[in-house]
């Protein structure tokens, strides 16, 4: 149980859930609630081989347990990180997962899921995962069958989420020819830390909206990011919320001069620094309307325009929902980034 | 039953807080201990260290007795170098009386500080080393057996009813370090359990770092007026004057030997002349020449320029780097009648924006008890505290705790000199306390002092109020 530096090198990620402050410590304490029952929400597992009396890390797995929104407790694994080549491959897998079933029976989860970077065909920004734990998937081995292994060993497909990118300035030529007489019914305002946590549970209660591991709070990887200045934005119809949008700088790209896995302890650097790309994370709607994301859009693309980024990535976009997949592929967009959340029950 | 040569015990601090329930405090081992075990392996001792608290964590229902079922030894050493192990480390010693006709001998400061009044008052014990124990520890397994124990440097014995003192005095040369190997965990039972121990008041709950204690030297230049490890403090236990550094190339080893272990975080506290840091430059260059992989948390005993914590930041994985920096008070007056190292607020500020400029978190150590603070002065440490919570995201820990009194520090060498009057005296007054903790009974004391200024119970809850009021949490960075 223990998260090896070699991690950091082979596949540099940043975490930003709870308690980021106290990774540099070394410990991250966050508390599940569940069923009057209390425990250790992170269990980051390493799976190690000792050879001539050498102790070789092989495989590391940043697991945690969430409710989902059925009320069900599941213990989540990121995608297994390979930490050096190794011929007995198949045979950590099994062991990783054996380790994994027991802490799940132990706590008392009936569920296991995975998630798996099922195809990754360009750069992907930050958060590139459902999770806290964001991996740079440039840097980090992501193995091709990685699906099918975990298939074989009696997982389901959940879901498939995809993240597409465009051009800032295309998507916004784009959009902005075909929206030029935007409807004056919508209203969109940037929104602060304060408000954001108002309007946190209306915005949950929009129907269209993107993936995300769980409406339960308060476990809800997108919810604990900070609400920079003119990253957020909520449409209003009337005195109603009928959509709301995030984004963030690709703290990612931090990691190649300012190397640290927790950024969001150094909050000026995101002031200072420059940015290329920006990932829209976030997104809800109260109806299948395209003109109302049209407008949410607009006002992100034309923020990160402002603030001279240049890839503008829209992720946690549901494979089975085809309003915003065909809205973006109409718009110039192309899918970059596949991941699938895999499932089984505890053995 | 295993015949060992010698069994070493680490006591640990017994809280009870209901008949139900104990806590285990002040987990932590002095680095001398594996140090001293190995010593006598290469020497061709039989030798393994126990860790009691540690093996409690392990199996809940541990019980020291049923250690020696297993094991047998001529010599039982138990470290007493904190004050807080004062109860439990007698205990240990009356329980091995009563199961073994083993010779047991004591090391470590307070063992050293109050040796008389132990060998006087506690039978069970039959020897204390005062000051380094390494070679005495050695010398004593060598003349034990023909019972001359005259000839075992820095011992105080018990000899036919009376109490004895050796004449030979040992004070580790840097060449004696240089001798020791720190980092044989493997002579500690349960070792890849105790690496996941990385603070005083740990457990064995999940977490993601382990951490390895990194000895460089011993000694200090300063005497602050609440630390029992200080320059006066070190000659009088010791022998020291001056503080010396094990050679670089020894460190790097350690640290190397700690990375084939995973040790994940090397700790490093030992930090005695802020103004002549160029070991320090010299030691990172040779960590990043052998390209040592690990992480550090690094006490400064002042502050820095801006070129240590850029060598620092290029040295150490960032994952679990920190530095750490203990200021003790916001009242600049107060901190200078206290600290051996004085430095003011705006240094201090400085200071963080160079460590944010460069990116490294930073924890942050405050106090409440200091030498003529009064609740005016703690207002201070207060604002102190609150304005760098507010402008300083890296600052992952920012907290105050109450000054325990420590043997042998100047306030309780001269208590009247630094405006205090104190509750513990001799090593009685400690083990009675902790053996009260241990009992879950109420203590008369648990600061062992208060100042002219302040009880002790305003000392205690001015820290927590710090606590209170200026705790970290994640919200402040959430509003950047």
């Amino acid at each position: 149980m223990r998260l090896p530096l070699k991690l950091f090198r082979a596949a540099p990620f940043i975490y930003s859930g709870p308690g980021f402050k106290s990774l540099p410590c070394g410990v991250i304490s966050d508390v599940v609630s569940y069923r009057e029952r209390q425990f250790e929400r992170f269990y980051p597992i390493t799976i190690s081989s000792i050879e001539n009396n050498h102790v070789s890390d092989r495989l590391f797995c940043f697991s945690f347990f969430y409710v989902n929104s059925d009320r069900e407790l599941v213990l989540f694994l990121t995608h297994p990180c390979w930490l050096s080549s190794t011929s007995q491959g198949s045979f950590l897998i099994d062991f990783l997962l054996t380790n994994v079933e027991e802490i799940a029976r132990f706590i008392g989860s009936r569920f296991i899921e995975v998630e798996i970077h099922d195809e990754v065909i360009s750069k992907i920004a930050f958060p590139t995962s459902l999770s806290h734990f964001s991996y740079d998937l440039g840097k980090m081995y992501v193995q091709r069958n990685g699906f099918s292994i975990m298939i074989r060993r009696g997982f389901k497909e959940e879901a498939a989420i995809l993240c597409y990118e465009q051009k800032i300035f295309d998507a916004e030529k784009l959009l902005a020819e075909n929206f030029h007489s935007l409807s004056e019914d919508y209203i969109v305002t940037a929104t602060n830390q304060t408000r954001f946590q108002q309007i946190k549970e209306k915005k949950k209660m929009l129907p269209i909206k993107s993936y995300t591991l769980s409406n339960e709070t308060p476990f809800v990887a997108s919810e604990n990011l900070p609400v920079l200045p003119n990253t957020a934005f909520i449409a209003h119809h009337e005195n109603d919320i009928v959509g709301f949008i995030h984004w963030f700088p690709n703290l990612l790209e931090l990691l190649q001069t300012d190397s640290t896995p927790t950024p969001l302890l150094f909050p000026h650097l995101l002031k200072t620094r420059p940015f290329k790309y920006g990932k829209i994370f976030e997104w809800s709607l109260e109806t299948e309307n395209t003109e109302l994301f049209a407008i949410l859009l607009l006002h992100v693309l034309q923020t990160m325009k402002r603030q001279r980024l240049d890839i503008c990535q829209i992720a946690n976009v549901c494979d089975k929902h085809p309003f915003i997949k065909n809205f973006l592929e109409q718009y110039g967009f192309q899918k970059v980034h596949r991941m699938k959340v895999l499932r089984r029950k505890v053995a | 039953m295993k015949v060992l040569d010698c069994i070493l015990l680490h006591p640990t601090t017994h809280f009870r807080i209901s008949p139900y329930e104990e806590r285990l405090r002040y987990v932590i081992m002095p680095m001398g201990y594996i140090a001293s075990a190995d010593l006598l392996e290469r020497e061709g001792y039989d030798v393994k260290i126990f860790h009691t608290g540690l093996e409690r964590m392990c199996k809940p229902h541990f019980a020291e007795e049923e250690l020696f079922t297993r094991y047998e030894a001529p010599v039982v050493g138990i470290d007493l170098h904190w004050y807080s192990h004062a109860y439990d480390a007698i205990r240990l010693a009356k329980l091995i009386k009563q199961v073994s006709n083993a010779f047991i001998v004591l090391g470590g400061f307070t063992a050293s500080y109050f040796a008389e009044e132990i060998l006087s008052n506690f039978n069970c014990v039959d020897a204390v080393i005062c000051g380094e124990a390494e070679i005495p520890l050695l010398e004593l397994m060598k003349h034990r057996v023909n019972g001359d124990l005259r000839k075992v440097p820095n011992l105080l014995y018990r000899d036919e009813g009376s109490i004895k003192r050796s004449r030979r005095r040992y004070i580790a040369t840097i060449q004696d370090l240089d001798q020791l190997d720190f980092s044989n965990l493997s002579l500690l039972e349960n070792w890849d359990k105790y690496i996941k121990l990385t603070c005083e008041n740990d457990d064995l709950r999940p977490k993601f770092k382990t951490q390895g204690w990194v000895c460089i030297g011993r000694g200090c230049s300063v005497n602050c007026s609440y630390c029992g490890g200080g320059k006066n403090a070190y000659r009088k236990l010791t022998g020291h004057g001056i503080p010396i550094f094990r050679s670089k190339r020894k460190v790097v080893e350690t640290l190397a030997a700690f990375e084939e272990r995973k040790i994940s975080c090397a700790y490093i506290d030992f930090d005695p002349y802020p103004s002549r840091r160029q070991f320090y430059h010299e030691l990172f260059t040779m960590i990043r020449q052998e390209k040592i992989d690990m992480s550090a948390q690094f006490l400064l005993w002042s502050l820095s320029d801006r070129q240590l914590l850029r060598d620092f930041k290029r040295t150490f994985n960032p994952l679990y780097s920190t530095i750490t920096l203990s200021p003790e008070s916001g009242s600049e007056y107060i901190r200078k009648l206290n600290k051996g190292f004085y430095y003011d607020n705006a240094a201090l500020f400085r200071w963080l924006n160079y460590a944010k400029d460069e990116m490294i978190p930073v924890e942050l150590y405050f106090t409440s008890g200091l030498s003529w603070e009064t609740k005016d002065h703690f207002e201070e440490t207060i604002q102190l505290g609150r304005k760098i919570g507010k402008n300083y995201s890296m600052v992952v820990s920012n907290v105050c705790n109450p000054i325990i009194l420590e043997p042998c520090c100047p306030r309780f060498i001269a208590p009247k000199e630094y405006g205090i009057s104190l509750k513990f005296r001799r090593f009685a007054d400690f083990y009675d306390t902790y053996e009260r903790f241990t009992r879950g009974l109420p203590t008369i004391s648990s600061l062992g002092y208060e100042t002219k200024q302040l009880s002790e119970t305003e000392i205690i809850q001015l820290s927590q109020r710090f606590n209170e009021l200026v705790a970290t949490s994640d919200d402040d960075t959430k509003a950047c």
